[in-house]
């Protein structure tokens, strides 16, 4: 999902506008009593899934830092509306102040591009591409981890969950694998909490098994009984020297009004 | 004056017909016949485009080969887009396979390293000298490369620099090579697999001829592969979509209540299986795999949907996608030609109609506007029964074509906008120059001139003018031709693609300059004629008074 | 990233991208904020606590009142090679090197529930021996104006405002508001607005009610005029209908289509309006029809758009209007005096035919960079003229922009007759 990042995106916004959609990851609620059994390398991926959800109604500040060994450092602030029944979103930037002001609406097969400098909205209506790139919806599925992937097992046909310390926060590490056609990664080795299943890192392996990319989980918050990873970061193991931060700040839950999904209100919040 | 300008249009126009014209012959006829082959036949599953796959390419190999005389070389194309790193530098490329043959010595001059090299390593890699340079390695380093393989899944591999090239222009640095079997790990293919293949044709010109022959050769035949159940020989056969599953019912004389495995499995798996054959004492069909000893098996017992009264006891009817996905993971050897099966054991023909052929063929395209739509469908199709497309260059290419034709279009949008420019003033001093001349009009109406002849007179006068000057511009055009051509540019910037041997390469056409001395002429018509008309019908005495 | 085709376009664009890379790479500095390297991902940094923070309860947008300064500073340097037709004996140069330099400042005020202001503050100063210092500086309000909504159901723009009324690349035919044209050599300035009040209605996300009740120069209710405007996206096609309305004058009716065939943004607009079709005798300005009869006059604008994303753009446009002239004497001081005293007058706007080309190749020669060329002729007198410039992007917030201006035609005719031949321009922006 993250690997996006590191492929040559030849346009500026859909790049920024497929960081937003796969950012925000939200787990759902769990109870608070800590786990005392070893769960099934099953139950950790299905809870790995559930968390990468994205609920109905998201409003939320989403901030990225991007260093890239060629083109140095970018930062990308924006605030990011979405609703989910109806796949409308709006998105609007306020960093860096070359982008600050414009923004992205998109309706049905309408997308809108907001220029805050002319005031102008450009309707584009090219079926499927977003703003002429190869970008399209279908990249914003979210990975199904536990359809995808099967654990390593042992001879005794038991799953094998290692217990460790990843730094000092007590983890399961479990390392899975895919053989199923467009799974971009056939391996991965994921940790999580051991008190409530939360992925603190994975590390995304290529078909030789090489490591590709490392995807920390730096801090979740809770918020309404749901735990957030507020803040990620990506490091590009096979390239090295690149590394993308997401911080997700602000963030709601309540239902978006459909006011939100307009032209005037793009243009008020904008300029 | 107005002939200076004219002449000066041309000489624009000229310049950029013939510039661009060189690009295009520089893309089209020395860079797409390496890149894509004049003509190129691929498969596609899953609708994966990007990654187009033959399981069985001999078979595809032979058929081609049988369809055109014209075909003079048949490659097995394994390439991708890849990311490679090199000392702390990546790029992208374009990794492909070679062979070495003689074509590719002839593009890709060696610069350091060599073939030798090359060939005693399991994973040799040719670079350009400027991509060696940004990824800042040399002879004998390696470099690690990412990559999507067909299946979708990221791959990588760590390969040693073995030849570094001097290319003639920025395309072919983009293009680095290795051996076809380790590109083939790389890229997730078995060997009896191949990505597309491209042809090289003795006459480029009849690409398109020679691809509606393949396409026609290619033409799909009913599949079904053979397996044992016990000791029986069974036929299993792909059955496809929904409605063509109830109409088989009727046909084959189903009755529902006929379903008496348990459901569960079959809905989990979504694989009805239809056949009269059920017998409970095999829940497995067995069949040999192309590597040798080597078997599969489908499991049938749960997943029985219907039991069929009529024909054969020895077909069993597997839905489409399963069939399909077997061929992918399993490689079943043993195919039948159903058609000669049927007739050989007298079964009802009728039947073969719900069955599914063994690929389908999309239809040729005329250009690529259509081939890119084709594109769109294919990738939107996402069945596991292969798909084959056979396209000329002028479809596959689209991209390079593409660029050529971006290219062409800003170099004519150019010239063509400073040569509106420069007639409309031409126009302008035109009609002033006539004004001028009310005088000399008025006195030959005096003598006794017709409207006509006036007319004539001056409609004649400007397209000697309108010739002389545009030969003049064309002879001038080819003076600059020749001494740009004369410039070595030794650059590395995004300007040298455009460059051959390092200079800019003009191709002038004899179209290119009827064409435009036809637009000239009738530009120049068109502008004068009006007010030739209306300065010859003035009367001797008006024309005289002003 | 699995639609991303195996595309070979894609890959010229990344060769010129790394190519450009490899040309600036010496310049990357790398910056030491961004560092993690060391132990700190040897685990110890995932923070382990998990609290229970509250979910921000009002809109992120208006959370707080806000005040922003933002800006644009520009620094020109202008060297016109002039060969003016009516000095022609005279044997000095008319050649001139001028220095200017202009900013708009922007301030604005966000409040609650959409509320805010926001002013553009223009300041300018010409660097001219011959201009008294008093008057070499300029300042203008461009805008001030204050938005509110009614529940986000109606929103309200008061006070001195520019309106984007239209979508016309140069030429606006439907635009009835605005008296600020684009200029052509400054496409990206920010114009100056006029007094009105704005209700945007917003139909859902697919169509727009727009009114404009424009107070520019009114004295008394009767002079008010109020510009009006449905908007609505159907199927690959985004149409708009407007209408001016103002008493004691003829009412003015606007079409605009926007759409996407063959690989092509195309968008058109049409205007028209009754009035009288003006002419000119010697110096003055005349009117075809009587005085109170009028004719049905219209304006169009074509443009086509093709675009690579970040490659190349190429746009064309075109603009015809029926009550137009078709010959004039630029040179004539008086005649241009006289169309801006009948309020006839708009630059690149008088006679009947013009077009405009604008080709824009981007990271051209290398990354940073753009090369444009700008083309507008008047197809009536032939003249016309061409900006071929470079940009250069320091970095987001500085820009360089470097363009030769050639001016091509008859000496009297419309950009010609100002007697200007070649300007060499350099400008400086700095954002902030």
């Amino acid at each position: 999902m993250n690997d996006k990042t590191n492929y040559p995106v030849s346009n500026n916004r859909p790049l920024t506008i497929t960081i937003f959609l796969t950012t925000i990851l939200i787990a759902s609620s769990l109870s608070a009593t800590s786990l005392k059994l070893k769960p099934s390398i099953n139950k950790i991926l299905k809870k790995i899934d559930k968390q990468q959800t994205i609920e109905k109604d998201v409003t939320a500040k989403v901030t990225i830092l991007q260093q890239d060994i060629e083109q140095g450092i970018k930062q990308m602030e924006s605030i990011y509306f979405a609703k989910g029944s109806t796949d409308q979103f709006l998105i609007v930037m306020t960093a860096p102040e070359s982008e600050k002001g414009n923004g992205y609406l998109k309706a049905d097969d309408h997308f809108w591009m907001y220029r805050r400098n002319t005031r102008t909205f450009q309707h584009i209506s090219r079926d499927e591409s977003i703003a002429g790139s190869d970008a399209n919806t279908s990249d914003f599925e979210t990975p199904k981890y536990e359809l995808q992937y099967k654990g390593k097992k042992d001879s005794d046909n038991e799953d094998i969950i290692q217990t460790v310390n990843l730094g000092k926060i007590p983890a399961y590490k479990i390392d899975v694998s895919s053989d199923l056609p467009n799974v971009a990664y056939p391996n991965l080795t994921i940790w999580v909490r051991q008190d409530n299943l939360l992925p603190l890192k994975i590390q995304n392996k290529s078909y030789s098994n090489s490591l590709i990319s490392t995807q920390y989980f730096l801090k979740y918050s809770k918020i309404n009984d749901k735990f957030i990873a507020i803040k990620q970061m990506v490091i590009d193991n096979f390239e090295k020297g690149n590394k993308t931060v997401w911080e997700i700040t602000d963030i709601t839950f309540s239902p978006i009004d459909n006011h939100i999904f307009t032209k005037a209100y793009l243009e008020n919040l904008s300029n | 004056m107005i002939g200076a300008s004219i002449s000066f249009g041309i000489m624009i126009m000229m310049l950029a017909n013939a510039f661009s014209n060189g690009i295009s012959d520089n893309i089209l006829n020395k860079m797409v016949i390496y890149m894509t082959g004049h003509v190129k036949v691929q498969g596609i599953e899953n609708g994966r485009i990007i990654s187009p796959i033959f399981r069985d390419k001999e078979k595809i190999k032979s058929l081609i080969l049988k369809s055109d005389p014209n075909i003079q070389t048949i490659y097995e194309d394994i390439g991708s887009l890849v990311r490679v790193v090199g000392n702390g530098k990546g790029d992208y490329a374009w990794v492909s396979n070679t062979n070495l043959d003689e074509d590719f010595k002839q593009l890709y001059k060696p610069l350091e390293g060599s073939y030798e090299l090359f060939e005693s390593i399991d994973n040799p890699i040719i670079l350009s000298e400027q991509k060696a340079k940004n990824l800042n390695i040399s002879i004998g380093d390696s470099v690690n490369i990412r990559a999507t393989n067909v299946n979708g899944q990221t791959n990588t591999g760590t390969f040693i620099l073995s030849i570094i090239t001097k290319n003639k222009n920025m395309f072919m640095d983009y293009a680095i090579f290795s051996k076809t079997a380790t590109l083939k790990t790389l890229l997730g293919y078995k060997l009896q697999e191949s990505g597309s293949f491209k042809l090289l044709l003795k006459n480029p010109k009849t690409a398109k001829t020679t691809a509606d022959s393949i396409h026609q050769h290619l033409s799909p035949q009913k599949i079904g592969i053979q397996a044992k159940l016990g000791n029986k020989t069974i036929i299993v056969v792909p059955i496809g979509t929904i409605p063509s599953q109830n109409n088989i019912s009727t046909r084959l004389g189903i009755k529902l209540s006929d379903v008496t495995t348990t459901k569960k499995r079959a809905t989990v798996l979504n694989v009805p299986i239809i056949s009269n054959t059920l017998d409970a004492s095999h829940s497995k069909l067995t069949f040999s795999q192309r590597e040798p000893n080597k078997y599969g098996t489908i499991p049938i017992k749960d997943s029985v949907k219907g039991i069929y009264s009529k024909t054969s006891k020895n077909i069993i009817f597997l839905p489409s996608e399963r069939f399909f996905k077997l061929f992918q993971t399993t490689y079943p050897n043993k195919k039948i030609n159903l058609q000669k099966y049927f007739t050989e054991n007298n079964f009802d023909i009728s039947i073969l109609d719900v069955i599914d052929t063994e690929w389908t063929l999309t239809k040729r395209t005329k250009d690529t506007i259509s081939f890119n739509k084709k594109l769109k469908t294919l990738m939107k199709n996402k069945k596991a029964q292969p798909t084959i497309d056979v396209s000329s260059m002028y479809e596959t290419a689209k991209e390079v074509i593409q660029f050529e034709q971006m290219f062409n279009l800003v170099v004519l949008s150019v010239s063509i906008i400073l040569f509106f420019i420069i007639m409309i003033g031409v126009l302008n001093s035109l009609r002033m120059t006539i004004k001028e001349r009310y005088r000399e009009i008025g006195t030959l109406r005096a003598i006794g001139l017709k409207k006509s002849q006036l007319q004539w007179i001056f409609l004649l006068e400007m397209l000697i003018l309108v010739s002389i000057s545009s030969v003049i511009g064309i002879l001038i055009s080819f003076g600059i031709m020749k001494g740009i051509s004369l410039f070595e540019f030794n650059t590395d910037n995004a300007l040298s693609m455009i460059l051959v041997d390092n200079g800019i390469y003009f191709l002038p056409t004899l179209s290119h300059i009827i064409k435009n001395l036809l637009l000239v002429l009738g530009f120049t018509l068109i502008t004068v004629y009006f007010p030739c008309r209306n300065a010859a019908k003035l009367s001797p005495s008006e024309a005289l008074r002003r | 990233m699995q639609s991303l085709k195996k595309s070979l376009i894609l890959s010229f664009l990344i060769t010129f991208l790394s190519l450009s890379s490899v040309l600036l790479s010496e310049d990357i500095i790398s910056e030491p904020f961004f560092d993690f390297k060391g132990s700190l991902f040897e685990n110890e940094t995932i923070d382990m606590t998990i609290e229970t923070i509250q979910p921000s309860t009002t809109s992120l947008i208006e959370k707080r009142n806000s005040v922003n300064f933002t800006g644009i500073i520009n620094m020109y340097g202008l060297y016109e090679v002039n060969r003016n037709s009516n000095l022609f004996e005279s044997t000095v140069s008319n050649n001139r090197l001028q220095f200017y330099s202009d900013a708009d400042f922007f301030l604005d005020f966000r409040f609650q529930k959409g509320v805010k202001g926001f002013m553009d503050i223009y300041l300018g100063q010409i660097n001219d021996p011959n201009v008294p210092s008093a008057q070499s500086l300029i300042i203008n309000i461009k805008e001030y104006f204050v938005d509110f909504n009614l529940d986000y159901t109606s929103y309200f723009r008061v006070g001195k405002q520019y309106l984007k009324w239209g979508q016309g690349h140069f030429w606006n035919p439907i635009d009835f508001v605005n008296v600020d044209k684009k200029d052509f050599l400054n496409l990206n300035q920010a114009l100056e607005g006029v007094y009105g009040l704005k209700v945007h209605i917003p139909n859902g996300t697919r169509s727009n009610l727009y009114f404009f009740l424009n107070s520019q120069q009114s004295d008394e209710p009767s002079d008010l005029s109020l510009v009006s405007k449905y908007e609505i996206a159907l199927k690959n096609i985004e149409l708009g209908i407007s209408t001016l309305i103002k008493r004691n004058q003829s009412s003015r009716f606007g079409l605009e289509a926007s759409t996407y065939l063959f690989g092509f943004d195309i968008l058109s607009e049409l205007s028209i309006f009754n009035g009288k079709e003006p002419f000119m005798n010697g110096s003055d300005v005349q009117y075809k029809s009587e005085s109170r009869q009028y004719q049905w006059m219209g304006q169009l604008s074509k443009s086509i758009n093709w675009e690579r994303p970040n490659r190349v753009r190429v746009t064309y446009e075109h603009y015809y209007q029926t009550n137009g002239f078709e010959t004039l004497n630029w040179t004539d001081t008086s005649l241009i005096d006289s169309l801006v005293e009948e309020n006839i007058y708009i630059p690149n706007q008088l006679s009947k035919h013009y077009h405009s080309a604008f080709i824009t190749i981007s990271e051209f020669p290398y990354h940073s960079s753009n090369t444009f060329v700008n083309i507008l002729q008047n197809f009536n007198d032939g003249s016309g003229l061409m900006n071929l410039g470079w940009t250069y992007t320091l970095i987001n917030e500085l820009t360089f922009n470097n363009s030769l201006i050639f001016y091509f035609g008859d000496s009297n005719s419309e950009y010609k007759g100002t007697g200007k031949s070649i300007d060499l321009r350099s400008q400086i922006s700095l954002k902030f």
